[in-house]
């Protein structure tokens, strides 16, 4: 090995920089969507909007931002991460300060909806691959290391917004916050590279046998390729695994709190029981990729799904608080691993090439599955005044997730022959 | 250039395709049920008076209601 693999090394690599700056950008996307539930207040009190009005904008924002994610992954391809995100931060910008000007309802549904859905696509899809692009190797610790940011988003950003609304104003919070989270991010676009062939450098996990490989550079890879993979079964079971496993967790995101308070638990209780999720997955989502790059990522998806599904069956039994605590945890491990395992699988499956289309997809059906889990509640609850059905579908949804993900082929081998696809362009 | 993709896995994505269709057609046939249910609910509290044309669409199209 002509590399010293010490932990001095390992550390002062600049992956760790494109990590950071990955992590942050993660963080403005799961911002938008965190905003929106202490946004609904202000203006409901502000202009006398139902809740039902404003909630329109929040599916117009998701379905904007799932819809868009292929092209936003083909832009991330195409022109590069940082480009695709800068551009994507300046709608950003424009979406937040209209969003601080608004008076009137489609001026919402345009802003928050439209310009900072399709922002949160052009920000959040490429730069997972990006990032994943800087790991020759250990690709599921650069995996754990992103995705904790999916929890960490809201743990962080919700107080400070919470208290921002209530000292500021929520019109000055918007245009100070766009603000200022476009200026992080336009500084740190500058340190930014899309890949270690960008940057001069070599990728973590680089070994000298390395060099031998004919893929070994982003830009040796045809893009008009991406239809050898769109041929893979692997490919449709992933976008569709994804679209299942959200529909599945969307469900209880969504009712956990008003479920928990219909039982008899109390209203910080029951929030607590939401936390107690999103820390306890936090743990997942670093440590499973690791596991899934490790071990082979199939098993550790469909443990996640297996266990995502089989957990909330513990809500139609239980009344208690100490119950949905348990639930919260047994909820909460699979919950963190179910989607934070899929940048593994691809690099596992579709080798070294670019992932930006795959991922958009992914990310596309991700999209659909939690519009389609957020409005289940509600509408089986307005109809059966009881959550037991959603429960039960949300069950459902995941256990057909883990069917699908039974169906996969093995990750031991990748699907595609890059070099024999090389020698023939 | 079909022999690029690993024997392995078939280079005609048909059951990958097969179960992205039996997706769309479980969440259509959701989505008329629940649709109609709510069209319904919507009709008892009204008394069944004045339904418009998506309401009686919607119950149209599904066969359980």
């Amino acid at each position: 090995m002509g590399m010293s693999f010490t932990l001095k090394s390992y550390l002062k690599h600049y992956v760790w920089m494109i990590v950071s700056i990955g992590v942050f950008v993660q963080m403005i996307g799961s911002a938008l969507r965190n905003i929106f539930g202490i946004l609904v207040d202000p203006l409901n009190v502000n202009f006398n909007w139902s809740v039902g009005e404003i909630g329109i904008a929040y599916a117009v924002m998701s379905l904007t931002s799932a819809l868009s994610s292929p092209f936003s992954g083909w832009l991330g391809d195409k022109f590069g991460a940082r480009k695709t995100i800068f551009f994507g931060t300046i709608l950003f910008l424009v979406g937040m300060l209209w969003v601080s000007f608004m008076n009137n309802l489609w001026e919402f549904y345009l802003a928050y909806g439209l310009v900072l859905g399709f922002s949160q696509s052009l920000i959040g899809v490429p730069i997972v691959p990006a990032v994943i692009s800087w790991f020759r190797r250990h690709v599921g610790l650069g995996t754990g290391a992103l995705m904790v940011s999916w929890s960490l988003g809201p743990a962080l950003t919700i107080q400070i917004l919470a208290i921002s609304f209530v000292n500021y104003g929520w019109r000055n919070t918007f245009w100070v916050l766009g603000l200022l989270v476009s200026i992080i991010t336009f500084v740190l676009l500058i340190f930014f590279k899309d890949s270690p062939e960008k940057a001069g450098k070599k990728p973590f996990g680089w070994l000298e046998e390395d060099e031998d490989s004919k893929n070994n550079l982003l830009s040796s890879f045809d893009l008009s390729k991406q239809r050898l993979i769109y041929r893979t079964d692997a490919f449709w079971h992933l976008v569709n695994i994804h679209f299942w496993g959200c529909v599945g967790h969307a469900i209880i995101l969504v009712c956990i709190i008003p479920l928990a308070i219909n039982k008899g638990i109390g209203s910080i209780q029951a929030a607590g029981v939401l936390s107690t999720i999103a820390t306890v997955s936090i743990l997942s989502r670093f440590f499973f990729p690791i596991i899934g790059d490790k071990f082979g990522s199939r098993f550790i998806i469909f443990i996640s799904f297996l266990g995502q599904g089989l957990s909330v069956l513990i809500l139609l039994f239980t009344d208690s608080t100490f119950g949905f605590y348990v639930f919260a945890v047994s909820f909460g491990i699979p919950y963190g691993g179910e989607g934070t395992v899929h940048p593994v699988i691809n690099r596992q499956y579709f080798g070294q090439f670019p992932m930006g289309r795959t991922y958009g997809w992914q990310l596309f059906g991700a999209g659909l599955g939690m519009a389609l889990g957020g409005i289940i509640p509600g509408l089986v609850f307005d109809l059966s005044n009881s959550y037991d059905i959603a429960i039960i579908i949300s069950c459902v949804s995941s256990l057909i997730g883990a069917i699908i993900v039974i169906i996969l082929p093995k990750t031991s081998k990748e699907l595609i022959d890059w070099n024999l696809s090389l020698e023939q362009t | 250039m079909f022999s690029i993709i690993n024997k392995k896995n078939k280079s005609n994505p048909i059951i990958g395709l097969s179960l992205m269709g039996f997706t769309i057609i479980i969440c259509l046939a959701f989505l008329i049920y629940f649709g109609a249910w709510v069209t319904e609910k919507r009709l008892e509290v009204r008394e069944q008076k004045n339904p418009v044309w998506w309401e009686n669409t919607v119950l149209w199209v599904c066969p359980l209601h």
